[in-house]
């Protein structure tokens, strides 16, 4: 009797978060600094058109891809995450822990940083920038380093070792960073300060030919996972003894959170934080472990955080808008720690 | 006990040194100087004439109430001798970090052939910096905001050129007794003030008067090309900028570039929203105050022969403004160009330029030189 109440229970929690999805995404489309009356977003959103072209113009193009890449990164980046700390039964590791997104980052730091330095042309001030050089860059510097991650993953048996291989890769990434900085022109840097801030908004429809089929792929892929992620709750000797290949499932896992990362990061910059704070919110509020919950539950409560803090990001009667990581830290952090205290008051 | 007394000792030994020294400086500067240059178009800097040395005054450049920047500069042995912190002049050796810097120095006599050191040469193509960085009469010091500063020591220059940063990286610089003279031209927001800096420039070389009839030229060639525009009351309205990395970067109010839109005779469409810099606004705020404009100007640096198709690469939401469909996009390759090197002292150039695209009839025969129009598809 009890079961089939917290089944519901579970089936209603669900029903709320695709329903806030949903409404987060509408608001998503109907806020901006243009503003835009409400009732006309909405028949616009239901096919029914809209009188001026301008207005199409900035629904269709600007803020109907932005509002996608939101919502499709947040889905992302939270089920990476989810996988990272069950993988490695770690509740501070993200998608970020394998050192792919300091990889992304490298990149475009060869790219920006430099080409700059080498060619005597401030790339910063490039057509290019913000296109797909850029986007190119990331994507070859974050697969790089999973390649790399993959390949030492064959090697290491512990997990362990694994995670601070990960973490060294990054350190490394940095470090190449930070000469490349302290050789380049102001603007440069800038530039590159500024792709490290990430944004939603560089996802055109173009880009999105890409972006949307290999999130889609990936976070489908993320659904087979669902077993072993199970299993390796129990650690990793008794996943073993269950049967499981954890060498063979470690490298599935990694190869989708490594997809994930690369591609998000590439269109999006690093973005922080999500990754590893949605997991917690999802796990407090189901109040369970069972992966076949966790994973579809983080997807949406990881797009719909990511399209809440897309929209405070571009808060009305403002021309322009806030980074993105500032406000998915500034959001994030004080959540988790809530999140951490309920739960030590729970144990307690 | 004893060694924390002997610290103690030293550093207030050290403290009351920078007190004294800094007394010396005040007690120079209570006298009434003789005349007074008081730029007629820059506002950031002045300079002060006394019987035998100059003090050259420059704003702090975040914050108009701080006490202004002093640099003494003298002619006289005798004065020399007595003030250490004063800088000889005419230079004999300088340092630069800027290539806007050499612009200036390459229109006074005799300060190119001072030149010996030079930050991040590669963005400069004057020939007497490369010449001399082959032959070795000019060194490449390194980075602007970090030189190398054993290097800086060894060539011992009279005074080193720098631009203003928020952060003080130069404290090392000047601990080695190398004494910074602060260059902020690109803090002036009109085209005429950044000219003026000549007159700041020329101060180290002894020739403000070559300078300031140099300005003076410029300036009347510049009004001259203003004043054609000035009475006409149909101007063509202009966007600018573009977006980088998801936000589009415009002109401010009272920047330098909005100010030449002004002058050139175009209605810029955000000629409302005050500010020296640039603006930093969303996609669809610039596209909803700028899809009709008549004209849309770029400033951008781009390897090739720049193009609408270029542009599209960039973002396809270009397309639906109306100067982009009307083939009415105007640019300067700032690579090809040098537009910042050689156009800071040649406003009434690019002006003309932006003439003969806002108002063609004005100048029916003119060749531009900075600004064209986007031909390329």
């Amino acid at each position: 009797m009890q079961a089939i109440d917290t089944k519901n229970k579970k089936s209603v929690i669900f029903g709320l978060l695709l329903f806030l999805l949903l409404a987060l995404f509408v608001i998503n489309i109907s806020l901006g600094s243009v503003y835009i009356p409400a009732e006309k977003v909405l028949k616009w959103l239901v096919g029914m058109g809209i009188e001026k072209e301008k207005w199409h113009n900035i629904l269709f193009n600007t803020r109907l891809p932005q509002s996608l890449t939101a919502a499709f990164a947040g889905a992302g980046l939270a089920v990476g995450g989810l996988q990272m700390q069950t993988l490695f039964r770690n509740p501070l590791a993200g998608p970020s822990i394998l050192g792919i997104s300091a990889g992304a980052g490298l990149g475009v730091a060869v790219v920006v940083l430099l080409m700059g330095a080498i060619n005597g042309t401030a790339l910063s001030a490039f057509g290019v920038f913000g296109s797909v050089t850029v986007t190119m860059a990331a994507f070859v510097g974050a697969m790089v380093i999973l390649f790399m991650v993959l390949f030492l993953a064959r090697k290491l048996k512990n997990n362990a070792m694994l995670l601070i291989v990960g973490i060294m890769v990054g350190y490394a990434s940095n470090a190449l960073v930070g000469l490349m900085q302290f050789f380049s022109t102001k603007d440069d840097i800038q530039a590159y300060v500024v792709w490290g801030l990430g944004s939603f908004g560089n996802v055109s429809w173009e880009k999105h030919q890409v972006f949307i089929p290999v999130i889609t792929l990936s976070l489908l892929a993320s659904l087979f996972l669902i077993k072993p992620l199970n299993i390796y709750l129990l650690g990793e000797n008794y996943a073993a003894n269950l049967g499981l290949n954890v060498k063979r499932s470690r490298l599935h896992i990694l190869i989708v959170v490594g997809m994930l990362t690369a591609t998000i990061t590439a269109f999006c910059g690093p973005v922080a934080f999500l990754g590893l704070a949605v997991p917690h919110m999802t796990k407090n509020l189901f109040k369970t472990a069972d992966h076949s919950v966790l994973v579809p539950a983080v997807m949406i409560f990881g797009a719909a955080l990511a399209l809440l803090c897309n929209v405070i990001a571009r808060l009305p009667g403002f021309d322009g808008t806030l980074p993105i990581n500032a406000v998915t830290s500034l959001i994030g952090a004080p959540i988790v720690v809530s999140v951490i205290l309920r739960r030590r008051r729970l144990v307690d | 006990m004893s060694k924390s007394i002997l610290v103690l000792v030293i550093f207030s030994a050290l403290l009351s040194c920078t007190n004294s020294s800094k007394k010396t400086n005040s007690s120079t500067v209570d006298v009434e100087p003789d005349s007074v240059y008081v730029p007629t178009y820059a506002k950031q800097f002045v300079i002060k004439y006394f019987q035998d040395y100059k003090i050259v005054e420059v704003n702090d450049p975040w914050d108009d109430a701080a006490p202004k920047h002093q640099i003494v500069l003298s002619s006289s042995s005798e004065y020399l001798k007595k003030n250490i912190d004063a800088i000889q002049v005419p230079l004999k050796r300088w340092v630069a970090v800027a290539s806007t810097q050499i612009s200036y120095a390459d229109k006074i006599e005799g300060a190119m052939d001072a030149l010996v050191g030079m930050a991040e040469p590669q963005y400069v193509s004057n020939p007497t910096v490369v010449n001399g960085l082959k032959t070795g009469a000019v060194r490449n010091i390194g980075t602007a905001f970090a030189p190398d500063l054993e290097l800086l020591i060894d060539i011992d220059p009279n005074v080193m050129m720098i631009s203003p940063f928020k952060e003080d990286f130069y404290g090392p610089i000047r601990q080695a007794g190398i004494k910074l003279a602060m260059n902020s031209s690109y803090l002036e927001n009109t085209p005429l003030g950044r000219v003026e800096w000549l007159v700041y420039v020329a101060a180290f070389f002894n020739k403000e008067q070559e300078a300031i009839d140099e300005v003076h030229n410029i300036a009347q060639r510049y009004n001259n090309v203003k004043s054609l525009t000035q009475e006409l009351t149909d101007k063509p309205t202009v966007v600018s900028g573009k977006i980088y990395q998801g936000v589009w970067y415009a002109a401010a109010a009272q920047s330098y570039n909005a100010n030449y839109y002004a002058d050139a005779g175009a209605d810029y469409i955000f000629k409302d929203r005050p500010g020296t810099g640039s603006l930093s606004y969303d996609f669809e705020t610039v596209y909803n105050s700028g899809a009709e404009a008549d004209y849309w100007v770029l400033l951008v640096n781009y390897n090739g022969n720049y193009s609408y198709e270029a542009l599209t690469d960039e973002d396809v939401r270009y397309k639906d403004f109306d100067a982009f469909k009307n083939r009415k996009v105007f640019f300067s390759n700032t690579s090809k160009s040098l537009f910042y090197e050689k156009g800071l002292l040649e406003p009434d150039v690019v002006l003309s330029d932006m003439v003969k695209v806002f108002h063609p009839n004005l100048l029916p025969n003119y060749m531009p030189r900075y600004y064209k129009m986007m031909t390329k598809e």
